[in-house]
């Protein structure tokens, strides 16, 4: 409990701080030198077409990747090359995942509570408060005791963001999270991580769902080859792109 | 067939079914205790671990149950060094050997399915636990191994049956079980049709509760609303 | 090690092709009997099916062992009373009819299992194509019927292996039998029990690695 304290009285004026970030799978350089700098409650966007390293980025970040070279510090935590140090994070990092990731043999409410009563050593009557709190938050709570195999893609998702939420996570990282849902019930999830991000969360979002950045974010990313591209406010990577990849990537986002 | 020797078999069968029962339970649960470990060293990254266990593994699993007992019964039984251990007491007695024969044998084959089934688990599982902040022990006993085991269970049903059916195996290093104890009748009465059929029926009443058992429990633990195999 | 096993390694080799003999016999009967008997009862509501699937539950239900003294034991009772004089059942017949009689029962439910999973449309189609139901048996259901078994039938194979060395104990002279045999003789009980189990590791693994090479043909990889 200290260490959190710790590091919330230590003012970091980055939320994450990346420099130098390089990522190789073998001879195959996936991430080429990428320097990111995110401030508390900052909601940055980050797209680009299939196989720009963007989801390596974002898992880089949270230690789910190693890296090559390059420093991360996320969270008030420095984040070692080979990612030992990830457990350390102790849920201070939030991360959801494409496909959810939920665990299919605990229902909803056991899949909130589990992760604050083991790391935390929250009471079982305290946590189940809380959970039931953050399903009611994401629009879930009759769901409470659904197992996820009973549950719709838009409402597994909800259920996992309300996971990563019951760590009171500084920063959530959302690696396209709504790619893996049915177009009905994209929206549903959106809503959710609207409402996150008013209420001031830090945000990375990997993402196509470019009505989203427009909305909500403060800055939106183009990354592509491993680098990033462009780096503006959505309005002006929108409507007064840059670079011509922009204006490519653009193009093609709004004829699919 | 005659009527009077079948149920003259029945009591001495019986003074055979308690120690099936013991040996099958015995070697069982030891199985089932040796499998973990032996199933995560088979998964481990680290050669030193995965090698010896992948090996023993093959080397259990490619050769008789037979020649495994007599390896423990007859062969350690035969060294200075085994007789002067603490573990002499067990391994001096047969029925000892048996259950630790058979018992290591089951673990061979429940950790090669055991490993399978944890390495069939989407690495997303791992990842979600790991970004909680579960610490490695908590994400193998909380999120891995409670899939693991619900998807190896099925095939734990039938399992226990392999290793009653090995218990009588334990016959041939002078175990007084069922099989055993029929065969001594048959040697005094020279009825095997009567004699071997109780004994077969014993057995086919134990493979029954052991099933009865197996589904209860796989109902039990099952995951409401998946249906995990299609028969 | 190797001069204690050195005098009696003719001796282990010799056991080891009897138990390859008992296998192979118990593999070949077993499997024939269960590809006959396994489409016949397939249709609906046959009283032979009936009287299969009771046969394979009890041979699932018992140790090999039993089935193994009952045909040895039995087999001689029986024969005797029948042809009057005495006589004996040896080890190998008992043995491999008994091998035999066990993974015919395993056998059919690979066998079973095969069926189930060759689309009805098959039938179908190769009707719809003229073909007579004695082609459309030969031709289109066995193969793929084998195709898909081939791996339960591989590992019925290894299991059939192991199992020989059951027969030992009444007498046969299979390679766990000479090394009984050779350990009583020289008082090394570990080295020889060790080397019989090198033996049939070595056996199942290359039956291991011919099944593998098998399948892979049989069922080419998608391009």
């Amino acid at each position: 409990m200290s260490d959190r304290k710790k590091a919330e009285n230590v003012t970091q004026s980055d939320a994450i701080s990346v420099s130098g970030l390089e990522k190789s799978y073998g001879s195959v350089k996936v991430i080429n030198g990428i320097n990111l700098s995110v401030s508390p409650g900052e909601k940055v966007v980050v797209c680009g077409p299939s196989g720009s390293g963007k989801s390596t980025f974002i898992r880089c970040i949270c230690g789910l990747e190693t890296r090559s070279a390059g420093d991360i510090s996320v969270a008030g935590h420095d984040l070692a090359l080979d990612c030992r140090n990830i457990r350390d994070f102790g849920g201070d990092v939030g991360m959801v995942f494409q496909h959810f990731n939920l665990f299919p043999h605990l229902n909803a409410l056991d899949n909130l509570m589990l992760a604050p009563r083991l790391v935390r050593g929250v009471k079982r009557a305290q946590s189940r408060d809380s959970a039931m709190e953050m399903l009611e938050r994401v629009g879930i709570a009759e769901r409470a005791e659904y197992y996820p195999n009973q549950l719709s893609g838009g409402q597994q998702q909800r259920v996992a963001i309300a996971r990563a939420l019951c760590m009171e996570p500084k920063v959530m990282l959302f690696d396209e999270p709504t790619s893996a849902l049915d177009p009905e019930t994209v929206g549903e999830v959106l809503e959710v991580m609207s409402a996150l991000a008013r209420d001031g969360m830090t945000m990375i979002v990997v993402t196509h769902e470019m009505s989203f950045a427009r909305s909500v974010a403060d800055r939106v990313i183009l990354m592509d080859e491993g680098r990033i591209v462009e780096e503006n406010t959505p309005e002006a990577f929108f409507d007064r792109p840059e670079h011509q990849r922009t204006r490519d990537f653009l193009k093609k986002i709004v004829h699919e | 067939m005659s009527y009077d020797l079948f149920l003259a078999s029945i009591p001495v069968i019986l003074e055979g079914f308690r120690l099936t029962v013991i040996i099958t339970l015995s070697a069982f649960c030891l199985g089932q205790v040796a499998a973990l470990p032996l199933a995560l060293a088979a998964a481990s990254r680290h050669r030193a671990l995965a090698w010896p266990a992948q090996f023993y593994i093959f080397f259990v699993r490619g050769s008789p149950v037979l020649v495994q007992l007599f390896i423990i019964y007859y062969g350690l039984g035969s060294l200075e060094a085994v007789r002067d251990s603490i573990l002499w007491p067990i391994l001096k007695e047969p029925v000892g050997c048996a259950i630790l024969a058979v018992g290591l044998n089951s673990a061979a084959y429940v950790g090669a399915l055991l490993r399978g089934a944890i390495t069939q688990i989407p690495p997303g599982q791992d990842e979600a636990a790991r970004i909680l902040g579960l610490n490695r022990w908590q994400g193998l006993t909380r999120v891995v191994l409670p899939q693991a085991y619900r998807d190896v269970l099925p095939v734990l049903g039938n399992e226990i049956t392999l290793v009653m059916k090995a218990s009588s195996l334990a016959s041939a290093v002078t175990v007084i079980e069922m099989t055993g104890a029929a065969r001594v009748m048959v040697s005094r009465t020279f009825a095997p049709f009567e004699v071997f059929t109780v004994a077969g029926l014993f057995y086919l009443g134990l493979a029954l509760i052991f099933a009865w058992v197996f589904r209860h429990v796989e109902r039990r633990a099952a995951i409401p609303g998946l249906s995990n195999r299609d028969s | 090690m190797i001069d204690v096993v050195g005098p009696y390694a003719g001796q282990l080799l010799m056991g080891l092709m009897l138990t390859l003999k008992v296998a192979l016999g118990a593999f070949v009967i077993g499997l024939v009997l269960a590809v006959i008997a396994t489409p016949l009862t397939q249709s609906g509501r046959n009283p032979l099916r009936y009287l299969l699937d009771g046969y394979v539950t009890v041979i699932r239900g018992i140790p090999e062992l039993l089935v193994i003294f009952l045909l040895f034991y039995g087999g001689t009772v029986a024969l005797t009373k029948l042809t009057g004089s005495y006589f004996e059942v040896d080890a190998l017949s008992a043995g491999i009819a008994a091998l035999a009689a066990v993974s015919f029962a395993y056998f059919v439910e690979i066998l079973r299992a095969a069926l189930q999973g060759i689309p009805k449309g098959q039938s179908e189609a190769a009707l719809v194509l003229g073909l007579s139901r004695g082609q459309l048996f030969t031709r289109v259901i066995l193969p793929q019927m084998f195709q898909r078994a081939l791996p339960g039938i591989g590992n019925q194979w290894l299991i059939i292996l192991k199992e020989s060395a059951l027969v030992s104990i009444i007498g046969l002279e299979e390679l766990m039998r000479k090394s009984v045999i050779a350990a009583g003789a020289t008082h090394h009980p570990l080295t020889f029990y060790l080397s019989a189990a090198c033996l049939y590791v070595a056996v199942t693994a290359v039956s291991s690695q011919a099944f593998g090479v098998a399948e892979r043909r049989l069922n080419p990889a998608p391009r």
